[in-house]
């Protein structure tokens, strides 16, 4: 879901259509910081960062790549021109230009910790070493190992550990990143992303010949579209391309993701960086920056696409992001050919901070933090949960609670709120045992003296006054199908017992029922909030699926020598819907009590529900209708059925009649403007 | 061997002058395009009149001259000897080609005259002419043709006074022909094009007219002559004068005339914001980022040289259909070039089906309206007590305008401290089962006490406007009456916070949007303004899938007029002395239903408005149009950053300078990311006074309501920043209430000085190294006050 949330905001992005303003905005940001909500939707924050400068005077042309080295030196691959510049941002001036024959097309750079310059040339093949002072050192081709296969050596983005191990994407390799020694020897390839097989490509590979295979598409593995190596030599990479779950890659030595969660990103992601603190920038082309703690959890992102427009901090081709020192992080756009500047906000600082501490242990001093930041942002998700985290880890249930709750963080919500419910009942589990059996030899008092004295007379006869309006019996009939469902299935068929009004009324208080169990579950079971409920769907839902059931059951037995009538069919339904009632009521009560460690409990109770009902169902036609089980089996698969074909024929119509009404509306106002001019 | 220690010797020696070099260097302030920076160098020129002209008038500072074969004005400063011409004033490279070729016939030695690059014979009739207009061809592409074409003259210059000209062009190619009015005087020149003398049978594809379009050009590259080559073939660029041009976006930006290195795109600033109605297409949706800023008055300048020439010009009449177009060079020329566009047609999508089908089309009938621009000239540094020629005079001077027309007022402003603004959200709607419920996050009560809390803490001149004061809250409370939700506040709660505000002296008023409406309030059909295809006009919030409400429309102006009257009406018996107005006040948009308006009547109607609404009441109006002024009181929400187009290389306070002292200027909400240090400097260097956004709850609860973006507002969380801000912004600016802003200098990159006319200075150093002024260290990212006695 958040991923096609996430597809939708893309698509907008990319359709710059008119840009009009609504609502003016404080600071001097030109694009909105956003962060995700406890619903995992898009929602406006605090600016985290704010475009600085706008350096045009460089000259570039077309820059691919950009990496900043520990002395926050900027290196910029200035594709168009063949040429490496570097760039000192704090005097505004190019330090020095590297060319060299073998720099046709350089796309990809890497500055390692001593100073040495990778250069990755897609058009040369090669990638070029220079020293710091821009002297060239080696170039190092296609390596020669029978391991490396047929693939071509197209260098184009290139990061290097401590150990000067050089990790590269070539074009068109589909194996992974190739992984070269120090001496440029092949060590293999590291990593690669899977290919996830659609079932309609399953279906191929079983029934396709080789050739008919080779020549599908989109079945080679998605590309990695970078690659980076932190100072503590971890290599990250990202991937661009539609359902990719983990667009942003922490790799272990082995080569496997150490996230375990999807990672929220664009599908156009092409460069990342990751600071000193592990916090991970990633950039899709279309002008949004990713922010990502160590553990690739979602901070919030910023930047914007406009190809209209020049302006600060917006994109028409963003390729590349590199982070300094003090945090300032620094972009390229290729098509713009300039670089942008965008430095942290008091906010992003202390988001930073906080989850250092944390990382760190200091639970206090991160709640400390946390606090400061939720000062900025009530809203953010981020802040709350950290604390609810942190106040979790000291003990501070009812807080944790408090926080966890606003966060949306059902999971940690539970804990806090067994710990609280342990407690409680450890005070009061005395008191609850003498309640008990209190109530217990109470109401055995109460009934052997109303058995000798009728001491509850005064009560029972207005009860059953009630009790005995029909509509009300009738009602209450329901539960008779608990315990003997085939005479009563019978006796409701021979007319004896229930009737269509109960079964109406049934049907409504069912419909209520399961409303309120919508709705009204506990905050660890209530997934989705009462008001981003459907209703007009549910209702129409529930009512047009009931009466298709009834209208389909009986036109597929009344061919079928069913005996049962439209009317019986209609009233069985509900009066075999009661013990799902039952649990949707139990389960709604009990979710209110129970953590995420009892849930087994509630989908015992709701499965027991459904299959009891179901059963009540299946008895119900095979008594109606003088059914063996066997038929009333089939009978209820053709229902079934043809329920599905009645649902699909009626979206075909449906379909089929707005497009008939566009048709027509075209015509007449086709018409009318040929009369009129 | 000695040569490689040498060379190790020395590569260590640059190492550390790089390493040492970094902390220093970091120490200096980069200004970025939100910051000013300081004037242009100073320019040279020669004292010439113009030749090849004939002298149409002259008064104690011009003579105005004019070139009948190019079309051109030449305005000879007689103060300093400048000379202003309204085109570049050069020949046609075919002409220049043609006399060549005629010498060469006659056997003689051809004078090879230099050539202008990429100006091509469109671009050198546009360049010249005194008046170009653009028209569609039969594709819906624009097209350029002027009054001083190629191939022969088809303007007439008429004269009615001395002072009053009357230019009549046919244009070629089209058949459209208009009368260009020129009237001198002292100041300058105004131009008129009256709507009924724009004739012919081409107007329905007249796009748009633009007068004088390279009036203060800077930039060009000139071809010459090679005698080597035998050809045009040497480059030489005519050098950048210094200096810049002023536009009016947000608070007011400069764009450097520089070489940019790279191809940027133009500015285009569409006066009063863009006509919904008139846009390519119904539909609009939010892209991400901030929403460009338009122009809030029809005005723009030019300036060469640093206090040395500069003009300002402005529009008087045709404002809501004029754009100030400013393109860049390596942008289609090498010029940087600066012009007023009058829009009288455009292209939009005319959709005929439910799916959105459709064609492009142009507006049957075309817009109408009369043009009247002002182009006042300034000269010197402004010691004379005429306004500077640079960005200071031009606001001082079009202030001056302004006031003299009676657009804007002094403001008797008696107060020992400078105000603050106070806007508290109350309530919004959210989804629930049956319909919508409101998520209240302020009482009256509650707003009562924050504000006495405040009151108490020595902040005394308080307004406040109550946002979502009613039942359905700031999205669906209905715009023209008032439909009190007790768990908001009653009538009574709500007569009672307003009347015991009034005690201690505080205003609190009701806030409401006129113009942005949604189908959950009411039908839109009937309220709703229609766009040129015949559909609503429709906005929808793409990237807020957590809004409840996520299309909205915009209200016919009749319907917002109609409504603004109904509950003001309410307002006034509840004993308010001000209203706080929304939405109409910035959007402006004409309206193509039966019963329909242009934009001309509905800002006729608002005015007509306003001007009853203003009689007996205070009027806040959050970020106004010029045509509104006369009647505002406070300005909210004023802007204090440009769009920041990368064509933009500062941000002025334009617009502060203009109206300053005329009215109360507010800064926008310090709550979203407009609260550091370096913000609060921002506040007293461009004058405007603090405001927040505040609720009694926790905004959390605004989630899932359109005021989700309202991130941060709880006032126990704000306490402390509202006292901080104040007592900051209020430590400058108490100095300089009542008194003119009369300049503002950047005396080195981040350190602003602004002079007041009661002998105050205001020293802002942004930068993060103490400064010194008149003797005394002003610390990093702070301000100094300077007395009258210290800058004697």
């Amino acid at each position: 879901m958040k991923k096609l949330l996430l597809r939708i905001a893309v698509l907008f992005f990319s359709l710059a259509l008119a840009f009009m303003p609504l609502i003016a905005s404080a600071s001097s940001a030109t694009s909105y910081t956003y962060a995700i909500d406890a619903k995992g939707r898009y929602v406006r924050t605090q600016d985290a960062y704010l475009p600085d400068r706008t350096v045009t005077h460089l000259y570039l042309n077309k820059p691919e790549d950009i990496f900043i080295d520990n002395k926050d030196f900027l290196y910029i691959a200035d594709t168009g021109n063949k040429r490496i510049v570097k760039y000192n941002p704090s005097t505004d001036k190019i330090v020095m230009e590297i060319t060299h024959e073998l720099i046709q097309n350089p796309t990809g750079i890497y500055v390692t910790e001593n100073g040495d310059i990778y250069v990755a040339d897609i058009a040369s093949s090669h990638v070029i070493k220079f020293s710091e002072d821009g002297e060239f050192i080696e170039a190092i081709g296609r390596p020669s190992s029978p391991a490396f296969g047929t693939n071509d050596f197209n260098p184009m983005k290139i990061a290097v550990d401590e150990a000067g191990n050089m990790y590269i994407l070539g074009e068109g390799i589909y194996d992974g990143i190739i992984q070269l020694a120090r001496t440029g020897e092949f060590l293999g390839y590291f990593a690669s992303n899977k290919v996830n097989l659609t079932f309609v490509q399953r279906l191929q590979d079983i029934f396709f010949t080789e050739e008919q295979k080779r020549n599908l598409l989109g079945r080679t593995p998605i590309t990695f579209s970078n690659v980076f190596v932190d100072r503590a030599g971890l290599v990250y990479s990202t991937t661009n391309g539609q359902d990719v779950l983990q667009a942003v890659k922490k790799h272990n030595t082995s080569g496997k993701s150490m996230f375990e969660e999807e990672i929220i990103a664009s599908e156009d992601l092409i460069d990342l960086f990751v600071d000193a603190n592990g916090i991970i920038y990633a950039v899709g082309q279309a002008g949004l920056i990713f922010i990502y703690s160590a553990e690739g959890e979602f901070i919030y992102s910023f930047g914007a696409f406009n190809s209209m427009q020049d302006v600060s901090g917006l994109f028409s081709s963003l390729s590349s992001i590199a982070v300094d020192s003090k945090g300032t992080v620094w972009t390229c756009d290729r098509d713009k050919s300039i670089l942008q500047s965008f430095t942290q906000t008091e906010y992003a600082r202390l988001i930073y901070q906080a989850l250092n501490e944390y990382s760190q242990g200091n639970y206090k001093g991160s709640i400390a933090l946390w606090s400061e930041i939720l000062k900025l942002n009530q809203m953010s998700i981020l802040a709350h949960n950290n604390i609810g985290k942190n106040l979790l880890f000291e003990q501070r249930y009812e807080e944790a609670m408090y926080h966890t709750r606003i966060a949306g963080n059902r999971f940690y919500y539970s804990q806090a709120y067994w710990e609280i419910r342990n407690i409680w009942l450890q005070k009061n589990l005395a008191y609850i045992f003498l309640i008990l059996i209190l109530i217990y030899v109470v109401s055995k008092i109460i009934k052997w003296a109303d058995k000798k004295w009728n001491v509850l007379e005064w009560i029972k006869k207005p009860v059953r006054k009630i009790y005995n309006l029909k509509p009300v019996k009738d009602t209450l009939y329901l539960f008779r199908f608990f315990k003997h469902p085939i005479d009563s299935f019978y006796e409701l068929k021979a007319g004896n017992k229930g009737s269509s009004l109960g079964a109406t009324i049934i049907y409504f208080v069912m419909f209520v029922v399961y409303i309120v169990s919508l709705t009204s579950k506990g905050f660890i079971y209530q997934k989705v909030a009462p008001e981003d409920i459907d209703y007009q769907s549910i209702t129409l839902g529930y009512f047009a699926i009931s009466m298709l059931f009834v209208v389909c059951n009986y036109l597929v037995t009344s061919i079928n020598d069913g005996e049962g009538k439209l009317i019986h069919i209609y009233k069985m339904l509900p009066y075999s819907m009661g013990p799902a009632m039952m649990s949707l009521i139990i389960v709604t009560i009990a979710s209110h009590f129970l953590t995420h460690n009892e849930v087994f409990f509630l989908q015992i109770t709701n499965l027991a529900g459904i299959v009891w009902s179901g059963l009540l169902i299946l008895l119900g036609v095979q008594e109606i209708h003088s059914y063996t089980t066997r038929d009333a089996i089939k009978s209820i698969l053709f229902t079934l059925l043809f329920m599905l074909i009645i649902a699909v024929m009626l979206l075909i119509i449906i379909i089929m009649g707005e497009q008939l009404y566009q048709f027509l509306e075209s015509v007449i106002k086709e018409v009318i403007r040929n009369v009129t001019a | 061997m000695l040569l490689r220690n040498t060379k190790r010797i020395l590569s260590f020696v640059l190492l550390l002058a790089i390493i040492f070099a970094i902390p220093s260097a970091a120490g200096e302030y980069i200004p970025t395009n939100r910051d000013t920076r300081p004037a242009p160098q100073p320019m040279t020129f020669e004292n010439k009149t113009p030749s090849d002209f004939t002298l149409l008038y002259e008064t104690d500072n011009f003579k105005y001259y004019f070139r009948e074969d190019r079309d051109i004005i030449a305005v000879y400063d007689k103060r300093n000897g400048y000379t202003w011409k309204t085109g570049l004033d050069i020949p046609f490279a075919r002409d220049i080609d043609d006399r060549i070729r005629e010498a060469l016939d006659k056997g003689e030695t051809p004078n090879y005259e230099p050539k202008e690059d990429k100006l091509n014979t469109t671009y050198t009739q546009v360049a010249n002419s005194l008046v170009t207009v653009e028209y569609y061809d039969e594709s819906m592409n624009i097209k350029r043709t002027s009054s001083a074409p190629y191939g022969g003259d088809r303007s007439t210059l008429k004269k009615f006074a001395d002072d009053y000209y009357r230019l009549d062009i046919d244009f070629p190619n089209v058949d459209i022909s208009l009368k260009l009015h020129i009237y001198f005087d002292n100041k300058g020149i105004r131009y008129e094009i009256r709507d009924e003398e724009i004739e012919g049978s081409d107007t329905s594809i007249l796009a748009a007219v633009l007068i004088s379009p390279f009036l203060g050009a800077s930039g060009g590259v000139q071809v010459l002559w090679s005698e080597e080559d035998q050809d045009y073939t040497i480059y030489k660029p005519k050098g950048i004068i210094p200096g810049y041009v002023l536009v009016p976006d947000g608070s007011g930006a400069l764009i450097r005339f520089q070489d940019n290195h790279t191809l940027l795109q133009s500015y285009v600033g569409d006066v009063y914001g863009p006509d919904y109605s008139q846009s390519t297409y119904y539909y609009q949706y939010d892209q991400g980022y901030v929403p460009f800023k338009n122009p809030k008055m029809p005005v723009f300048g030019i300036a060469h040289g640093n206090r040395q020439n500069a003009f300002v010009a402005y529009a008087i009449e045709g404002g809501e259909y004029m754009e100030i177009v400013v393109n860049p060079e390596e942008n289609l020329t090498h010029y940087t070039w600066a012009y007023p566009r009058f829009v009288y047609n455009i292209v939009y999508h005319q959709v005929y089906n439910k799916k959105g089908d459709g064609y492009f089309t142009l507006l049957k009938d075309r817009n109408h309206f009369n043009v009247n621009i002002r182009y006042d000239f300034l000269e010197g540094d402004g010691k004379n007590g005429e306004p500077p020629a640079d960005y200071v005079g031009m606001a001082l001077s079009y202030r001056q305008h302004l006031l003299d027309s009676g657009i804007i007022n002094d403001y008797a402003y008696d107060s020992e401290h400078i105000p603050i603004r106070l806007d508290f959200v109350m309530a919004d709607a959210k989804k629930s089962i049956l319909g919508f419920e409101d998520v209240v996050v302020t009482t009256a009560e509650q707003a009562g006490e924050i504000l006495n809390d405040i009151y108490e803490g020595g902040i005394e001149n308080i307004s406040s406007g109550l946002l979502g004061f009613q039942k359905g809250g700031i999205t669906l409370g209905k715009p023209w009456k008032t439909s009190w939700n007790r768990s908001i506040g009653s009538k009574r709660d709500l007569e009672k916070l307003i009347a015991d505000a009034a005690k201690k002296g505080m205003d609190v008023s009701f806030a409401q949007d006129y113009i942005t409406i949604n189908e959950e309030q009411m039908s839109l059909p009937s309220n709703a303004s229609k766009h040129a295809n015949g559909w609503l006009n429709e906005y929808v919030y793409s990237r807020f899938t957590s809004f409840p409400i996520r299309s909205i429309a915009f209200a016919k102006a009749r319907k917002s007029s109609e409504w603004i009257l109904k509950q003001t009406a309410i307002f006034e018996k509840l004993n308010v002395s001000s209203y706080t107005i929304d939405g109409i006040t910035h959007t402006l948009l004409s309206d193509y239903s039966r019963q329909g308006n242009n934009v001309k009547e509905a800002i006729s109607l608002y005015k007509e408005i306003f001007a009853a609404l203003g009689e007996n009441h205070t009027i806040n109006a959050v970020s106004p149009n010029a045509y509104l002024w006369p009647y505002v009181d406070r300005f909210l929400n004023a802007p204090v950053f440009s769009t920041q187009y990368v064509i933009e290389t500062d941000n002025v306070p334009f617009l502060q300078m203009v109206l300053y002292g005329t009215m109360e200027l507010y800064a926008p909400y310090s709550n979203f990311s407009f609260y550091t240090d370096k913000d609060i400097l921002r506040m007293i260097d461009y004058n405007v006074y603090p405001s927040f956004l505040l609720s009694h709850e926790s905004s959390h609860y605004l989630a899932s309501t359109n005021s989700a973006n309202f991130y941060s507002t709880e006032y126990n969380l704000y306490k402390g920043l509202i006292k901080e801000t104040y007592a900051k912004v209020d430590g400058a600016l108490k100095n300089v209430i009542g008194s003119r802003w009369i300049d503002r200098e950047v005396i080195k990159n981040g350190v602003v000085v602004n002079t007041y006319d009661n002998g105050v200075q205001i020293l802002i150093n942004y930068t993060d190294n103490p400064v010194t002024y008149r003797n005394t260290e002003v610390d990093a990212l702070s301000y100094h006050v300077f007395t009258q006695q210290e800058v004697m």
